[in-house]
């Protein structure tokens, strides 16, 4: 089933996916991540460049439409603190703003106020990790997300709630279910 | 139920390591792991205003079948989750369907997608 040698080979079952590949915009960054706020037509990106300097850059557009092969990427400040980010971990919080993972906590980009806003989780773990939101509540600024991490014990998931793009709590997840 | 030999309230014995990729359906119920060496979710229970427990899981693991990709990306999109990763030379995607976060019972159900995309 490896055997195709065409440039594009599209297999649809259940029109599940439809449409034909669209190529990578530049520019081309390592560890990227991607966030679209849909709501204000906003795309953002992060990841870093070939020198290795962090690269934060947003368009306003929120679908792949003509010009999304040659978009213009507008870049931001990127954040900062002397801090260690791991910009494969972003997501959009409740309050339609950017966040991104560095040791130790998130910062958060306000795209409006044009400020970054670090911060800390007060809860141990690794890095890097795997975090995944799992709720969100637009009404109350409540965000929920889960961080999949693992040490010498072994892996380990630590629940972390944000209000307001404030850290309102940490707690590792007792995964001892009794059943 | 696999205990490792702790009693510890925290252990971890269920949990994979060196899972490659976490994803949800962000409905708050459902917490998935995918990674080479084994796939699965967890039933959660998120707080939907302010707690001191963002977080709890409210079942053991489900297992679901290995993804043998590299550099693993989700994306959710209507109800489902989308898995894209690179295997050899072409770009691979899988698709955990919508009945599959909805409703967890078979647990084989991981569906594939493949796109066969030349990266060369």
């Amino acid at each position: 089933m490896r055997a195709r040698s065409l440039s594009l080979a599209f297999i649809s079952i259940d029109g599940d996916i439809v449409g034909k590949w669209h190529p990578e915009p530049p520019p081309v960054l390592m560890r990227p991540c991607i966030v679209i706020d849909s709501d204000n037509n906003m795309t953002y990106m992060i990841g870093y460049d070939s020198r290795g300097a962090i690269v934060f850059n947003f368009i306003q557009q929120s679908m792949c439409s003509a010009n999304w092969a040659s978009p213009i990427w507008t870049s931001l400040p990127y954040p900062g603190g002397g801090k260690k980010y791991h910009t494969q971990q972003c997501f959009l919080t409740s309050t339609k703003h950017f966040a991104v993972q560095f040791e130790g906590g998130i910062a958060v980009w306000d795209h409006w106020a044009r400020t970054w806003t670090y911060r800390t989780i007060p809860c141990a773990m690794t890095y890097p990790n795997n975090a995944a939101l799992v709720y969100q509540n637009k009404d109350n600024g409540v965000d929920d997300f889960l961080v999949h991490w693992q040490d010498s014990n072994g892996a380990h998931l630590t629940g972390v709630q944000l209000v307001n793009d404030n850290v309102n709590s940490c707690k590792e997840l007792s995964t001892s279910y009794v059943y | 139920m696999r205990t490792d030999g702790g009693l510890a309230s925290n252990h971890s014995s269920d949990i994979p390591k060196d899972m490659s990729l976490a994803a949800s359906p962000v409905d708050g119920k459902t917490y998935f792991l995918f990674g080479s060496k084994g796939s699965g979710w967890y039933d959660i229970d998120s707080a939907s205003a302010p707690s001191d427990k963002p977080v709890d899981t409210t079942s053991p693991f489900h297992t679901l079948p290995a993804l043998n990709i590299d550099v693993p990306r989700a994306a959710n999109f209507n109800g489902s989750i989308y898995i894209f990763g690179k295997v050899s030379f072409f770009l691979e995607c899988h698709m955990v369907s919508q009945s599959i976060a909805k409703d967890k019972r078979n647990v084989h159900a991981l569906r594939s997608r493949y796109l066969y995309l030349s990266l060369s």
